[in-house]
């Protein structure tokens, strides 16, 4: 039992404001703070509807899947406070625009992702890879490896294994174009690969060295 | 056959809902109430039918015996859902056991159950599916007829009239009629340039052919794909789709993250952050941040 004196517990999310709530998932209970509450809800708000998303999108209902996403923020948004579930709908809008080989319309959601901002590296990588997925199939694989190379000038390391889609994607694309990857992202290929604890292959072509890095990744997953 | 015990029908009913809540924490999605579903149907929580087809249920229940202490009934029906690109109904309501043996009842519940013919309802209740339960019997798949998927989810009522107690067991099984076909080796389709094949006769979805004439402007060394509105052709399931979801449900299923990684990637799993990692990456999932544990 706590003494009338004692602390609250501070918030197992945050872990700067007190945890005031009771936030229970899987069995599991935690204190958070009403911030981190309200965060946890909105994850939990659209990650049930998740699946039932792309169950429509496999079955071409991705409109449906899409209004479904809107439903979540639409019921959600007082308690967005970050824009996370604002910015997440709209990454799934252009994931199943993907899908539905809707890459006008995949582009068009891009921008509108763009336009809500970025949290941090991380979704900007995601953004390019959207984007330039939706851009190469319209043929503008150029404007693909920009909105790559761009992304790329954000760094996260934490988050660094999530870069490699990236570099990947650019050596494919500048491979495809018979065009060179700036050396300048081997720097970044090198971290991934130090972070993954194998050697960075050598090659002259950076896009080479890249590719077979990424193979050697995913054997070893 | 009736119980007369109160108790034990209690205890089977938390058994029921017991099994049912485990079933849900085993790694499968659900609804949850409040946060605003897409389909918006009046859902009240997981495992338990709508409200409506449970006031129906009721009053099928005041149609029957009223003891003077308590006494509880149980009643199981199967319920099968067709469900193909339009819609989604309610094809069959078998009543499979029964302690009631009051045939009015009976009917008046496997009524109340066809009434959840909406596609709305049976879309709520598809999408708290369930996976392919490994117990269904091989003979009960082959009553689907024509069904790719079976999908099973048990739902449970509890109705309450006077002294007489109705647990209902729903057994949904979802018949999914897919009528998406399997992706075609159609070159438009892919993300690598199109291999012209000289035999092959052009078709709505080729890409131009670029004329053999000589010409000062050179030609692309790529053919351009189809600028526009869709591909004409059915949606498909794709590779990645195929290896991301499984991973997205197991995600789900487990989103207590790792001791190891909590410093850096909080107490839980940000499951759909690594579905939308792995869809982007053509299927690579991030266990760097959802181990898969």
């Amino acid at each position: 039992m706590r003494l009338p004196n004692d602390e609250p517990p501070r918030c197992a999310r945050c872990e700067t404001k007190p945890g005031v709530k009771e936030y229970t998932l899987q069995g599991v209970t935690e204190m958070v703070c009403a911030t981190c509450f309200d965060r946890r809800s909105v994850e939990d708000a659209l990650e049930a509807e998740l699946l039932h998303m792309y169950e429509l999108g496999s079955v071409g209902k991705f409109d449906e899947a899409m209004a479904c996403a809107d439903a979540v923020l639409a019921a959600n948004r007082h308690r967005d406070h970050d824009g996370w579930l604002a910015r997440s709908v709209a990454a799934h809008h252009v994931l199943l625009l993907l899908d539905a080989r809707r890459y006008p319309e995949a582009l068009q959601a891009s921008h509108a992702l763009a336009d809500l901002g970025f949290a941090d590296a991380w979704e900007r990588w995601m953004h390019a890879l959207g984007k330039a997925h939706a851009l190469e199939p319209l043929g503008r694989d150029r404007e693909a490896m920009a909105a790559l190379e761009d992304a790329l000038g954000y760094e996260d390391e934490k988050q660094l294994p999530s870069v490699l889609g990236v570099l990947t994607e650019l050596a494919r694309l500048s491979e495809k174009l018979s065009e060179t990857v700036d050396r300048k992202w081997l720097r970044i290929a090198e971290a991934v690969a130090k972070r993954h604890g194998v050697e960075m292959p050598m090659d002259d072509s950076p896009a080479k060295a890249i590719l077979a890095l990424e193979e050697i990744v995913q054997s070893r997953q | 056959m009736a119980s007369r015990s109160g108790e034990r029908g209690r205890s089977k009913l938390a058994k029921r809902l017991l099994a049912v809540g485990l079933m849900l924490a085993m790694g499968y999605t659900s609804g949850v109430l409040g946060l605003g579903g897409c389909a918006g149907a009046p859902w009240p929580s997981n495992g338990k039918l709508p409200e409506r087809v449970v006031d129906k249920l009721t009053d099928c229940g005041k149609k029957g015996p009223t003891p003077i202490e308590s006494t509880s009934y149980d009643l199981t029906f199967a319920v099968h859902v067709t469900e193909d690109d339009h819609e989604a109904r309610v094809d069959d309501v078998m009543l499979t056991a029964s302690t009631l043996h009051l045939h009015e009842v009976e009917a008046c519940m496997t009524d109340a159950l066809y009434g959840m013919r909406t596609p709305l309802e049976a879309l709520a209740l598809r999408r708290r599916q369930l996976s392919p339960d490994p117990t269904v019997a091989p003979e009960t798949r082959a009553l689907l007829g024509q069904a790719q998927v079976a999908l099973l989810l048990e739902a449970v009522a509890l109705v309450v009239v006077g002294y007489a107690a109705y647990t209902v067991v729903v057994q949904l099984i979802v018949d999914k009629r897919r009528t998406k076909l399997r992706p075609r080796p159609v070159t438009a389709e892919t993300e690598e340039p199109p291999v012209p094949v000289a035999s092959a006769a052009p078709t709505a979805i080729a890409p131009p052919i670029a004329p053999t004439v000589p010409t000062a402007v050179p030609l692309p060394t790529q053919a351009p794909k189809p600028i526009g509105t869709a591909l004409p052709m059915p949606p498909f399931e794709t590779e990645i789709e195929s290896k991301c979801m499984p991973l997205l449900r197991e995600c789900l299923g487990n989103k207590a993250q790792p001791k190891w990684n909590r410093k850096d990637f909080g107490n839980q799993k940000n499951c759909q952050a690594c579905f939308e990692e792995c869809k982007h990456k053509k299927g690579v999932w991030p266990t760097y941040k959802c181990p898969r544990n």
